[in-house]
C-alpha cells in the first residue's frame, strides 16, 4: 500500500491553477523529508462543467539553480472521465509510468499540462495563498507558471499547489562502489563511461604509444600506465580543483592533507590531498572530496601541516573525474626523489607502485612508499619508504638479469620474469625482505606469459615449458614436459614477432594461452583445462580474432563478469557458449574448424592384421525437442596402416581415407552403422565438423573389429 | 570396441604404438567438457562483449584491466 509522503493540503477554498491552453504549464516545487520511491501523484483539482481536457499529465522534475523544473523524471496521467467537475473538487490519483527514486533533503517540481486544455475545455488545479500577506504558508516550495510549455518559468512565492505524494520506503543498497573496464589501443585510452560502454577518454588520445610495450595496472581509484618516456594516470576517483598559484604564502599541501574552502566563494567543501601537480604558480590539486558541498570558482582554500600553513585561491569550480595526466613525483618535487625515465613493467604490491624494465638500468626494480604512488625518496629505517634495488645496504640489491614483466604473487611474493631466468622478492625489501633467483631453468616468454587461478597458483610459459607454481609458493611443476616435450619447440616462439598471452577463465576453469603474431594476428593457442588436467590446442579461423590482451573482469554485472580477449580488430570479445561461431568485425559468422583423431589403433596381435569391419557413432543430445542439448551431424575418416608411425603421419596429413562419411547427429540414427571392411595392423579416425552455425559433441563410437591373417 | 571424447587431451610424448589412453595425437578447436559434462565437444565461439571498438579503428587492443572507484 502508498504511503503518504511529501504533502500540501493548505486551506482548499483560495486560488487555482487555471489551464486553458496547451502551453499553459503549472508547477509545484517541494523538498523532500526523506528518500522514497515515488509511485504516485495527487493534485486537488477540477474540470469546466461540461468540459473535456483530455488526458492530464502530471510529472516529477528536478529543478535547476532558480527553482524551477529542469528535468523530467517520471510522469502519469489522469483521465479524463477521472476529474470531477468544478461543482466538487477532488483529490485525483495519477499514478506514475514507472516508480521514480527520490533522494532526501532535495527540491523536485510537480508540474501539471494538458495537451486538449483550451478556452472550452479548462483544467483548474487549487492552491493555497493562505499565509501572511505576501508569503505561502508552505515551506520547501513554491507555485510555478510558464506559458510557453515549459521553456521558461516564473515562481509565485505567495502561492502553493495542493498536492500529495505517495511511495515506499527507499530500497536498501549494499553496493557503495562501482567499476570500470580500461582497454588500450590505437594510441587510445578506452574506459567504461557506464554499465556496458566503452568510451574514448579523449585527453588521453595520442599520449601513450601502442606500438610499444605498454603495461596498465590498477591503484586506489586510479590506472596508472607505464610505456617508455610515457608515464600516465587515469584518475577515476578524484576531484581536481585549480589555482594560478599554489604558494601564494605559507606551504603547499601535503599528501593526505586535508583542505576546507573557507573564504571567498566559501562554498565549504573539504577534500583530502592526494596529488599535486607543480609545487609553485599554476598547479592542479587532485583530492577525494569529503562533502556534499562543491568547490567553486574564487573558493579560498586552507589547510595546515607539519610544515606550516596552507592557502591558495581556486580559478574555476572543481572538475570531476575522470582525468588524465602525468605520473610525476609528488608536487613534481626532488623532495620525493625521481621516477627513472623509462620503464615498461608495472604493478601494485604492497600498496606499493613497483615499477621495472628500465630501458637505461634493465635489471634494476623501484617501488614507491606503500600507499603513495607519488613518492619515491628512499628513507631508511622506515618500513614504508620507497625502495629501490641496491639504494642503501640493508636491501636488496638489482636482480641479475633483465627483467621483463613483474608479477604480484601474493603478500609475500614479488616475481621477476626474465629474460633467461625468474627471480622473486620475498617480503617487503624496505623491511628485511630479499631476492633471489629461482630453480626454474629457462625465461618467461613475455609480459602477458602468466596468469592465476582461483585457487592463487601460478602459471608462467617459460622457454622450458608450462610451468605451475602452486599456491604457497611450492616447487614448480612443468605440465606439458611428459605430454608435449617438444611443446616449446613446436611453439616457435620469437619475441620479435610474436606475443604470448595467457587469461585464466573462471568460469570454465581453464587457461587459455594464445602465441599471436604481432604483424598480421595470424594465430594459435591452447586451452589448458584444470578439470582434466589436460591440454587441447586451439586456433581461430580469422586473424581478426588474434588476441593481444586477456583480462578477467569482475564486473558488479554479472553478464559482464567474464574473461576478455583484447583481439586484433579492436573488440573486446568472450567466449560464449551459445555461439557456434566465431563473430567478426562486421558480425559474420567465421566457422570453427574442429575435430578429434583417435589413434594409432592397433587392430590385431604381432604380425596378424585386423580388420575394422563397422563403425557406429552416437552423438550428444537425444532429439529436436528434448532437453539435452543437441549435437550438429560430423563427418568420419578412418585410414588404416602397416605401422603406428604411418597411422599417425596419415591422420596429420588428412588425406586419402579408406573410408568416409557422416554421422547424423543428435543421439543415435538408424543407418549410423557404416560397413566396410578395411584391413591394416593399425587404424585411425578422425571426426569433426566445419561447418558454420554447427556446433557439435560426441557421445561414443563403436568400432567392430575382427581378426585378419597373417602380415604378408 | 568403445572410443569417447579423448578427455586427457594432447599427448605426443608416448611412442605412436602406446598412444595413452583418453589421449589424442591431434586435435584442434575441442573442450573437455560440453553442456556441462565431461563428454567433449567444439570449442565456444567468440562474441562480441562491447559493441564499440576500441580505438575507433582495426588496431589490436594491447591492454586491458579495470579500477573500482567509490561511489
Amino acid at each position: 500500500m502508498a504511503i503518504l509522503y511529501d504533502y500540501f493540503d493548505g486551506d482548499v477554498s483560495e486560488g487555482t491553477f487555471i489551464l486553458n491552453a496547451a502551453n499553459d504549464w503549472g508547477g509545484q516545487s517541494f523538498t523532500t523529508a526523506a528518500a522514497y520511491i515515488l509511485s504516485r501523484i495527487d493534485i486537488w483539482c477540477a474540470k469546466g462543467v461540461g468540459d473535456n481536457v483530455g488526458n492530464i499529465t502530471v510529472a516529477i522534475y528536478s529543478v535547476d539553480g532558480d527553482g524551477h523544473p529542469d528535468t523530467l523524471l517520471k510522469s502519469g496521467t489522469i483521465a479524463n472521465a477521472d476529474i470531477p467537475e468544478t461543482t466538487a473538487y477532488a483529490w485525483v490519483s495519477c499514478t506514475l509510468s514507472s516508480i521514480c527514486a527520490l533522494s532526501a533533503a532535495t527540491k523536485y517540481c510537480i508540474v501539471v499540462h494538458g495537451a486538449s486544455c483550451d478556452a472550452s475545455n479548462v483544467f483548474y488545479w487549487r492552491y493555497d495563498d493562505d499565509g501572511p500577506t505576501g508569503q505561502s504558508s508552505f515551506a520547501g516550495g513554491d507555485a510555478e507558471w510558464s506559458t510557453d510549455g515549459g521553456t521558461n518559468w516564473s515562481t509565485d512565492d505567495t502561492a502553493d499547489g495542493l498536492f500529495r505524494c505517495y511511495g515506499s520506503a527507499a530500497v536498501p543498497t549494499d553496493k557503495t562502489f562501482s567499476k570500470k573496464l580500461i582497454a588500450a589501443g590505437n594510441f587510445e585510452i578506452w574506459y567504461e563511461s557506464s554499465a556496458g560502454t566503452m568510451a574514448e577518454l579523449t585527453d588521453a588520445n595520442g599520449e601513450i604509444d601502442t606500438s610499444q610495450p605498454l603495461e596498465m595496472f590498477e591503484a586506489y581509484e586510479k590506472v596508472f600506465i607505464v610505456n617508455g618516456t610515457n608515464k600516465k594516470v587515469a584518475d577515476f576517483g578524484n576531484t581536481k580543483i585549480t589555482t594560478a598559484d599554489i604558494l601564494p604564502a605559507g606551504v603547499i599541501p601535503l599528501h593526505g592533507d586535508i583542505l576546507t574552502a573557507t573564504g571567498g566563494a566559501a562554498s565549504g567543501a573539504q577534500m583530502v590531498v592526494d596529488y599535486i601537480d607543480a609545487s609553485d604558480g599554476a598547479c592542479n590539486v587532485y583530492g577525494k572530496r569529503i562533502t556534499t558541498a562543491t568547490f567553486l570558482d574564487t573558493d579560498v582554500v586552507t589547510g595546515t601541516n607539519a610544515n606550516g600553513a596552507v592557502s591558495f585561491t581556486l580559478n574555476a569550480d572543481e572538475d570531476a573525474p575522470p582525468h588524465w595526466y602525468d605520473w610525476t613525483v609528488y608536487a613534481a618535487s626532488t623532495t620525493y626523489g625521481a621516477i627513472p625515465d623509462q620503464v615498461n613493467a608495472g604493478c601494485l604490491w604492497r600498496g606499493r607502485g613497483c615499477i621495472s624494465a628500465d630501458k637505461y638500468y634493465p635489471q634494476q626494480w623501484y617501488m614507491t612508499r606503500q600507499g603513495d604512488l607519488w613518492d619515491f625518496n628512499y628513507i631508511s629505517n622506515d618500513a614504508q619508504s620507497p625502495v629501490a634495488g641496491g639504494g642503501d645496504p640493508s636491501v636488496p640489491g638489482q636482480v641479475g638479469d633483465i627483467v621483463i614483466v613483474q608479477i604480484p604473487y601474493d603478500r609475500d611474493h614479488l616475481i621477476f620474469g626474465c629474460a633467461n631466468s625468474i627471480y622473486c622478492m620475498f617480503g617487503d625489501p624496505a623491511a628485511g625482505g630479499s631476492l633471489d633467483k629461482l630453480d626454474i631453468p629457462g625465461g618467461i616468454l613475455g609480459t602477458r606469459a602468466w596468469c592465476k587461478d582461483k585457487d592463487g597458483n601460478l602459471y608462467i610459459l617459460v622457454s622450458t615449458g608450462l610451468l605451475r607454481i602452486p599456491k604457497g609458493f611450492g616447487s614448480s611443476e612443468n605440465l606439458t614436459e611428459l605430454s608435449y616435450p617438444d611443446f616449446i619447440k613446436d611453439l616457435a616462439f620469437n619475441p620479435s614477432t610474436h606475443r604470448i598471452v595467457m587469461g585464466y577463465d573462471r568460469k570454465r576453469n581453464g587457461i587459455k594461452i594464445q602465441k599471436v603474431t604481432l604483424a598480421t594476428g595470424a594465430n594459435t593457442g591452447w586451452w589448458w583445462d584444470l578439470k582434466a588436467e589436460a591440454l587441447y590446442p586451439e586456433s581461430y579461423g580469422s586473424t581478426e580474432h588474434g588476441i593481444f590482451s586477456m583480462f578477467h573482469y569482475e564486473a558488479i554485472d554479472p553478464d559482464y563478469n567474464t574473461l576478455l580477449l583484447g583481439c586484433n580488430n579492436g573488440y573486446l570479445y568472450y567466449e560464449n557458449d551459445d555461439a557456434t561461431d566465431d563473430a567478426l568485425a562486421d558480425d559474420s559468422a567465421q566457422l570453427i574448424d574442429s575435430y578429434i583423431t583417435f589413434g594409432p589403433i592397433k587392430l590385431g596381435e604381432e604380425n596378424r592384421e585386423g580388420k575394422v569391419n563397422s563403425l557406429v557413432g552416437v552423438l550428444a543430445g537425444g532429439g529436436s525437442s528434448g532437453t539435452e542439448a543437441d549435437s550438429d551431424d560430423v563427418t568420419f575418416k578412418i585410414w588404416t596402416g602397416l605401422s603406428a608411425d604411418e597411422m599417425t603421419e596419415k591422420l596429420v596429413a588428412n588425406t586419402a581415407p579408406k573410408v568416409s562419411g557422416t554421422i547424423k547427429a543428435p543421439g543415435r540414427w538408424r543407418g549410423n552403422q557404416f560397413r566396410r571392411s578395411i584391413r591394416g595392423i593399425f587404424a585411425g579416425l578422425r571426426i569433426g565438423n566445419n561447418t558454420a552455425g554447427e556446433v557439435w559433441s560426441l557421445e561414443r563410437l563403436l568400432l567392430e573389429i575382427k581378426k585378419a591373417g597373417r602380415m604378408k | 570396441m568403445e572410443l569417447t571424447f579423448p578427455l586427457k587431451g594432447k599427448n605426443v610424448g608416448a611412442p605412436a604404438s602406446k598412444q595413452p589412453q583418453g589421449t589424442s595425437r591431434d586435435l584442434n578447436n575441442v573442450r573437455p567438457f560440453w553442456d556441462g559434462k565431461a563428454v567433449g565437444g567444439q570449442r565456444p565461439g567468440v562474441s562480441k562483449k562491447f559493441t564499440q571498438q576500441i580505438g575507433g579503428g582495426e588496431a589490436p587492443i594491447v591492454a586491458i584491466c579495470s579500477v573500482t572507484v567509490v561511489d
